[in-house]
């Protein structure tokens, strides 16, 4: 596919403090399409969330990023802060995992969006906002909307918070929705509408949509592409099929083994270990520690992500393994 | 048939019933009402539920860390309702509880042998502490000489672990897991559920174990129990359950479970949600979520009917349920992939090995 | 997003004295620690500091100025008071009897104030209506008044000054420790102390008590010197020490009728009130740091 709505070059996010520096985002390329799902995979620790920050620059003062974010033409990394502030909530909307957290408590939902609009569509009058916003509440399928219109964030469900949170982001029609584990502190009866929501949205609007998620049911029920990342670093590149049917780099394969039911064992096959802390990272392969394929090569060179078939990458020596082990 | 180990009879929690000096009259919210469950020696009986159907308040009640409003709690025969003081206490050795969130769970002032070791000195246990710790640690899988740290210096599961040590260190008999893994991530999640399992094995023990994971419930549990708004509407073994659920709400939640499998994109039954019923408690809960409410739903509860061997459900309509097919499974895997996972899994049995 | 770093050496583990020895390397904590260290030698030695007596009175040389030299060739440092006695042995005189007022003041409101506070916070309840009741009459009224009153009635000796001085104001550590516990009623780990089976007065005093330490500490520290001034407002309005005994804010009030003659007079003292809070605070600071393991630093 020729068309892309966003492309990001060789980001690398960094925490510096004093002379220690810490790579939390370690070169990381990947693009998007109008209209299509790319989701990143990966366990607390991995950078994923540290990503999307980077890509909207709300990353904290002591975080250094380099890299290129391309979108529409324009370098988000080099625009000014007025104009990043512009883009996001206008060509970038961004949901978040606990949606309490992210409305302000003393203002009511309407409020909450009617601001939003002021900052990014500051044409519109008194009522038109208003219409705007309970046009808005209604979208995302919101009961009586007028009603939600005028009640505090702490009146609400979880999942009607959540639906609050999408109709805030989409509220200036973004191109690109960032979602960062928009369900995953929800009830999977609630997580269910959710997804399903998003999904019509997105196919109403046509905006492409990063998910950002550990679980790889909610992958296989939204994603088109998937990109599974592991200590800061993309360890495998594909389409949903092909991650989820043709998994190929060894954290992958763990991952799906580590989720019950897989395979014919009593006990699950968990990887064993757990995620280097940022400032140990080992050298080489970061997932050599925990592999159960690891020789000593993988603990001197870092594997290069590279295609095993057209479009699906993989960062690991011997992909695929059964040919090559 | 020996008696269970843990039994609940009938089992109310009522919330905001003021009983002070301006006594209001009935009202208050059902936490959990009517609840009937027992644990027998040696198996894993699983609650299951979503957000606020009681499950975590039936844990509490089990343990009487909070007390209830009616019913009996009976434990090995003894009723845990109205023991007090030293008896309870003795109770409580025979039953400990393992916590959900493993960063809140463990007083961040105190060093982990301390925090293992506090059961032992509640409870005037004789013998070498420190020796017990040790013994513990390296049962759960930690490292002994780790024991001097505190809790924040621990990755997430590794505090569960700790969790789980100190919930073994009077030797109980059932232990009260409450949402152990679901503050974890995926693959620390499957070493914490090996670890559980093992452990049953090894030590005889049982488990009452509270989650919403119904994938995790299905690998874990021998027998499960559902709740919806504070009742038990179906319990029953993991077959029955997973294969012939007799509730609604039951195979809802079975199929709410997005599958990682991209082939069944879009399967997922949707229901509206819960509402939060405090008063009208009258009929059956479910009914504003259940395609087969009728008048019946709506003027009277449903009682827990027997479908074969210690199967019961709750439902008006369970006899008009179509035949279910649990949908279920993961993406058909490519010739080569399976060989990798073959490969993968020999392989992790030799490291194992080694 | 930050993992945690499960290993550090096991070497580095605690020790608070070690961490405080550490500390002082920083020159802020070393000034602090020094002028504490100073204060207590004052009011233990005084004899150490200054050679003159603090209530030696010489009309001839009132409200003289600092480096002032007297007729008989003694040097006044800081210059004199309104009676001509020496402003700096007058501070290091009373240096013992404003800390002895002061630290006891605060010792008895931080055990009634905790004490109430633990029991209303984790009992709930009755109780707890009770003592925030207690906590809001005491609060209505003004604690001057109080102490004011209460000393017409029971005389004045320096034991009951300090007793009333607390008694007056223990509901900020109630407060305080009252909210805190609060939240650490309903934290698991006090619900796992419960579920093991521990006792009521053993989950307080192992797992609550040191929870709210570093709040006290900080109440504590900003009580001090509550106290002192308060010590100084007492004194000012002839219920607090008794003079000639010097107190530090005994000797603001004397000084400050003579403001426009000689304003040094109270600013000296008052400059060592302010001192003596800043170092006190920034121990107190660097302690609660210290005794939480969570800001435990790690780099060696």
């Amino acid at each position: 596919m020729a068309e892309t709505l966003l492309d990001v070059r060789n980001l690398s996010t960094a925490f510096v403090n004093g002379s220690k520096k810490v790579t939390v985002v370690d070169d990381v390329s990947f693009s998007v399409a109008p209209g299509r799902t790319l989701a990143i995979v990966g366990e607390s620790g991995c950078g994923k969330s540290i990503l999307s920050l980077s890509m909207i620059r709300l990353v904290p003062d002591t975080a250094r990023t380099v890299g290129q974010i391309l979108m529409d033409g324009e370098d988000l990394a080099a625009v000014s802060p007025q104009r990043m502030r512009q883009i996001r909530g206008g060509k970038i909307g961004m949901i978040f995992q606990e949606p309490m957290t992210s409305l302000n408590p003393i203002m009511t939902v309407g409020a909450q969006l009617s601001e939003a609009l002021k900052l990014h569509v500051p044409e519109l009058n008194a009522a038109e906002r208003h219409e705007r916003a309970v046009e808005g509440l209604r979208r995302v399928r919101l009961p009586a909307p007028e009603a939600q219109f005028h009640r505090y964030p702490h009146e609400l469900s979880g999942g009607m918070r959540q639906r609050v949170m999408i109709a805030m982001a989409l509220s200036c029609e973004p191109e690109l929705l960032i979602a960062d584990e928009p369900t995953t502190a929800l009830d999977v009866t609630v997580q269910a509408e959710i997804l399903a929501l998003l999904g019509d949205l997105q196919r109403d609007t046509g905006m492409a949509v990063i998910l950002i998620t550990h679980d790889l049911g909610v992958v296989a029920e939204f994603a088109d592409e998937v990109m599974v990342m592991y200590a800061g670093r993309i360890v495998e590149r594909g389409t949903v099929g092909e991650i989820l049917s043709d998994p190929q780099h060894p954290y992958t394969i763990g991952l799906m083994g580590s989720i019950p039911r897989f395979g014919s064992d009593d006990r699950l096959l968990a990887i064993e270990g757990t995620v280097p802390a940022l400032s140990a990272m080992p050298p080489g392969c970061r997932f050599a520690p925990r592999c159960v394929f690891a020789v000593p090569r993988c603990a001197g060179e870092s594997p290069v992500l590279r295609e095993v078939t057209a479009g699906h990458a993989v960062s690991c020596h011997f992909a695929p393994l059964e040919d090559n082990l | 048939m020996t008696r269970p180990l843990l039994e609940l009879r009938n089992v109310d929690k009522v919330y905001g019933r003021s009983s002070g000096l301006f006594r209001r009259e009935r009202g208050g919210t059902y936490a959990v009402e009517g609840v009937n469950l027992s644990v027998k020696r040696g198996e894993t009986l699983a609650l299951v539920g979503e957000s606020g159907c009681g499950k975590s308040t039936t844990a509490r009640l089990a343990l009487r860390l909070i007390d209830t409003s009616g019913g009996d709690v009976l434990f090995d025969g003894r009723e845990v309702t109205n023991e007090s003081g030293t008896s309870l206490r003795s109770l409580r050795e025979r039953m400990q509880m393992v916590f959900q969130d493993p960063f809140a769970s463990l007083d961040p002032r105190m060093p982990v042998r301390k925090i293992i070791a506090e059961p032992l000195e509640v409870h005037s246990v004789k013998g070498d502490h420190r020796a017990r710790v040790d013994e513990l640690m390296s049962l759960v899988g930690l490292r002994a000489d780790h024991a001097d740290r505190f809790a924040h210096e621990f990755s997430g599961g590794q505090r569960q672990r700790i969790g789980i040590a100190r919930a073994l260190a009077l030797n109980p008999e059932l232990l009260i897991c409450d949402e152990p893994v679901s503050a974890l991530d995926v693959s620390i999640q499957a070493q914490v559920i090996n670890l559980l399992m093992d452990l049953r094995q090894r030590l005889g023990l049982s488990y009452l174990f509270i989650s919403h994971d119904l994938s995790v419930v299905r690998h874990i549990a021998d027998r499960v129990a559902v709740m919806h708004l504070g009742r038990v509407i179906e319990i029953g073994t993991k077959q029955q359950i997973f294969s012939t659920p007799m509730h609604p709400y039951t195979r809802t939640l079975l199929s709410t479970v997005p599958q990682p499998d991209p082939a069944r994109r879009g399967r997922a039954v949707r229901i509206p949600p819960a509402l939060n019923v405090t008063k009208g408690r009258e009929g059956c809960l479910y009914q504003s979520r259940c395609p087969l409410a009728s008048d019946l739903c709506a003027s009277e509860r449903p009682h827990a009917r027997s479908f074969g061997d210690g199967h019961l459900a709750a439902c008006h309509h369970a006899e008009s349920l179509e035949p279910f097919t649990l949908v279920q499974g993961d993406a058909v895997l490519t010739p080569g992939a399976r060989r990798r996972f073959d490969l993968y899994v020999r392989k992790r049995a030799e490291r194992s090995v080694a | 997003m930050t993992q945690t770093n499960t290993v550090p050496s096991p070497s580095q583990r605690r020790g608070v004295w070690r961490g405080m020895l550490k500390q002082i390397r920083r020159p802020g904590v070393a000034i602090a620690v020094a002028v504490v260290i100073m204060l207590v030698a004052m009011s233990i030695f005084p004899g150490l500091f200054t050679s003159q007596d603090p209530n030696l009175q010489s009309i001839l040389s009132r409200l003289k100025g600092p480096m002032f030299e007297d007729r008989s060739g003694v040097l006044h440092v800081l210059g004199t008071d309104q009676l001509g006695r020496d402003i700096w042995a007058r501070i290091v005189y009373g240096a013992r009897t404003t800390l002895i007022v002061s630290i006891g003041a605060v010792l008895v409101s931080a055990a009634l104030g905790i004490f109430l506070g633990l029991i209303g916070g984790y009992v709930g309840g009755v109780t707890d209506a009770v003592i925030l009741r207690l906590i809001d009459m005491q609060l209505a009224f003004p604690v001057i008044l109080l102490v004011i009153g209460a000393v017409a009635v029971t005389g004045q000796s320096l034991a009951a000054l300090i007793f009333l001085m607390g008694l007056a104001s223990w509901p900020t550590f109630a407060r305080v420790i009252r909210s805190e516990v609060l939240t650490l009623r309903d934290r698991e780990f006090v619900e796992a102390a419960r579920s093991i089976g521990a006792t009521q007065s053993r989950i307080i005093l192992r797992h609550i008590v040191p929870n709210v330490l570093s709040v006290i500490m900080v109440v504590a520290t900003f009580e001090l010197s509550t106290m002192i001034l308060i010590e100084a407002t007492l004194s000012f309005l002839g219920v607090g020490v008794q003079p000639p005994t010097p107190t530090w804010g005994g000797m603001i009030s004397e000084g400050q009728r003579y403001l426009s003659q000689a304003w040094t007079v109270s600013l000296f003292p008052g400059l060592v009130i302010s001192i003596t809070i800043l170092a006190i605070n920034t121990l107190g600071d660097e302690l609660r740091d210290l005794l939480d393991p969570r800001l435990a630093r790690t780099e060696n």
